[in-house]
């Protein structure tokens, strides 16, 4: 995992020239190739200059970054910054240029020529659901603000970087569309496997998208830069804990499907218990029980209704004891 | 002799006087424009400077104008150079708070993505703040253009070009029966050559500002 780093912290700070403090310090860390990694803390933690550092919007004050084994502070800053995608919470569309145009951008700049930079952008626009065909010709202040970031990411992907930076990209966009661009964002993310520094305040956000997490407290360190389930399970420390709030066992129930836990035969399963599939997360299991007067509900195998087995109260809470033993067993 | 009668007699002169106040205000335009928007581009991210050149902008633009025209006698003569100059002055201040405004006013979203997708400096500044503030920028000119072609009557005091001479030519002859048509010419003539101006920045604004935008 550590050999397919592709991005690497190496003892990096950042202080303002006349900052008493550093806006974020010691920071070691490495980023997998084809992770999503989400930066999360309170205001002020430091968790956006460190995203703006590796496309060198920031630069360190010391220590030493690395995309692909290369130091980013040897790369020419405009060639890197057009080899990585952004996306920023305000989204920053060109209001002057169409759509089009817009996720043009990137391409431009590298001088593709006329026909590969469209086929490019149509298919980027279908893939985002912002067809060329219904909004190519429209201009930014034309769209709702859940389409204008749908633009916003299809222009982050223009060139087909390998590495996205995505500063709130959802922050101000209704619960209901954001709930959706995350759902939207991670379908990608099977297909594109690209390497995503995702930068959130809400750690609701930040374990749903994240594959590690990486926690900065408000003194401006990282905290802890772990997978979701353990930051979620074992937090590193009183400031984690607190950050990640009640309902950390709950959220855990989010991270897992039925179909990842051993279930118990249904032979012994009575005629009111719920019958859920076996694609569910485990949080979803829990509410069908909540809702129901069964001790269990009755799994259903994924491509149909055919009963599969059963997953009672006991089975839920020893799910999450075993996936912390098997974090451990990774863990060593 | 009904004003028509007299406006026919002296078509020529008319057309002339046209040509010469829409010449001079162009002329003086384009280099309040230089003056102006130059100006802006070096000054809009300087404080100190920016309200400096602002500050000496509003000096200038507060000198009444015929004051003006007669300091500029002694270096300039009576000529059109004198009124070019003054028309120019008195230009730079409307352009050039518009420009700095507009140049200031451009959205930080777009110019943080233009700079984090990779546009170089120059093309952040010409691709998208330039664009940005041309609509400001725009409505700028137009004001001067508009404040520029009454001004410029007063040019004739310099024996300047334009319509000035007919509306001067008839205060100096005040009681005659040419008197009020030369200055009722005088004064249709700057209304046509506002209404132009006003026509033509329309037609630019369609032509240059996009839609969203507008």
């Amino acid at each position: 995992m550590i050999d397919d780093a592709l991005i690497a912290f190496e003892g990096v700070t950042k202080t303002y020239p006349g900052a008493g403090r550093a806006a974020i310090s010691g920071l070691d860390f490495r980023i997998p190739r084809g992770a999503i990694l989400t930066l999360v803390g309170p205001s002020g933690c430091g968790k956006t200059t460190t995203m703006k550092m590796v496309n060198r919007l920031i630069e360190p004050s010391s220590g030493r970054i690395s995309l692909d084994g290369k130091d980013v502070s040897k790369v020419d800053a405009t060639a890197l910054r057009r080899s990585i995608g952004y996306v920023i919470q305000q989204v920053g569309l060109f209001p002057h240029h169409t759509i089009s145009q817009n996720v043009a951008a990137v391409p431009r700049l590298l001088g593709w020529d006329k026909r590969r930079t469209h086929d490019r952008v149509a298919e980027l626009l279908d893939l985002v659901g912002v067809p060329m065909s219904d909004f190519g010709d429209r201009y930014p202040a034309q769209l709702s603000g859940g389409q204008a970031q749908r633009v916003g990411v299809a222009r982050a992907l223009a060139a087909n970087p390998d590495v996205l930076l995505m500063d709130e990209p959802f922050g101000a966009i209704d619960p209901i569309t954001r709930v959706e661009l995350q759902g939207e964002l991670l379908r990608l993310q099977r297909e594109m496997h690209k390497t995503i520094l995702f930068v959130t305040h809400d750690i609701d956000e930040a374990v749903k998208m994240g594959d590690r997490i990486a926690v900065f407290d408000s003194n401006a360190t990282l905290a802890q830069y772990d997978t979701p389930d353990a930051v979620l399970a074992r937090p590193a420390s009183d400031f984690v804990r607190r950050f990640v709030g009640d309902g950390a066992a709950l959220q855990r129930l989010k991270l897992r499907r039925i179909s990842d836990v051993p279930l118990v035969d249904f032979a012994d399963a009575s005629a009111d218990a719920p019958r859920i599939a076996g694609s569910s997360t485990l949080h979803q299991a829990l509410d069908a029980l909540l809702h129901s007067h069964a001790d269990h509900v009755v799994v259903t195998a994924v491509d149909g209704g055919r009963p599969v087995g059963t997953l009672s109260f006991d089975r839920l809470r020893l799910a999450l004891r075993e996936a912390e033993g098997a974090e451990r067993e990774v863990a060593r | 002799m009904t004003f028509w009668e007299f406006l026919f007699s002296r078509g020529d002169d008319f057309v002339e006087l046209g040509g010469q106040h829409i010449l001079i205000v162009g002329a003086s335009l384009v280099l309040a424009t230089i003056v102006g928007v130059g100006l802006a581009m070096l000054v809009y991210r300087a404080p100190a400077f920016r309200e400096l050149t602002l500050a000496v902008a509003s000096v200038i633009f507060t000198i009444p104008s015929f004051a003006l025209l007669v300091l500029l006698i002694s270096p300039l003569g009576l000529s059109t150079v004198n009124v070019l100059v003054v028309l120019t002055l008195y230009g730079v201040l409307p352009i050039l708070r518009n420009a700095v405004v507009g140049l200031r006013g451009t959205d930080p979203a777009a110019l943080e993505s233009a700079k984090g997708i990779g546009l170089t400096p120059a093309q952040q500044f010409w691709n998208v703040r330039v664009p940005l503030a041309w609509p400001v920028i725009l409505a700028g000119l137009r004001v001067a253009s508009l404040m520029l072609i009454a001004i410029a009557t007063l040019g004739y005091t310099v024996l300047g070009p334009g319509y000035g001479e007919f509306i001067f030519t008839g205060l100096y002859r005040v009681g005659t029966p040419v008197a009020l048509n030369l200055v009722i010419a005088g004064l249709l003539g700057v209304v046509l050559v506002g209404v132009l101006s006003e026509a033509l920045f329309t037609i630019l604004r369609r032509l240059t500002v996009p839609q969203s935008l507008s």
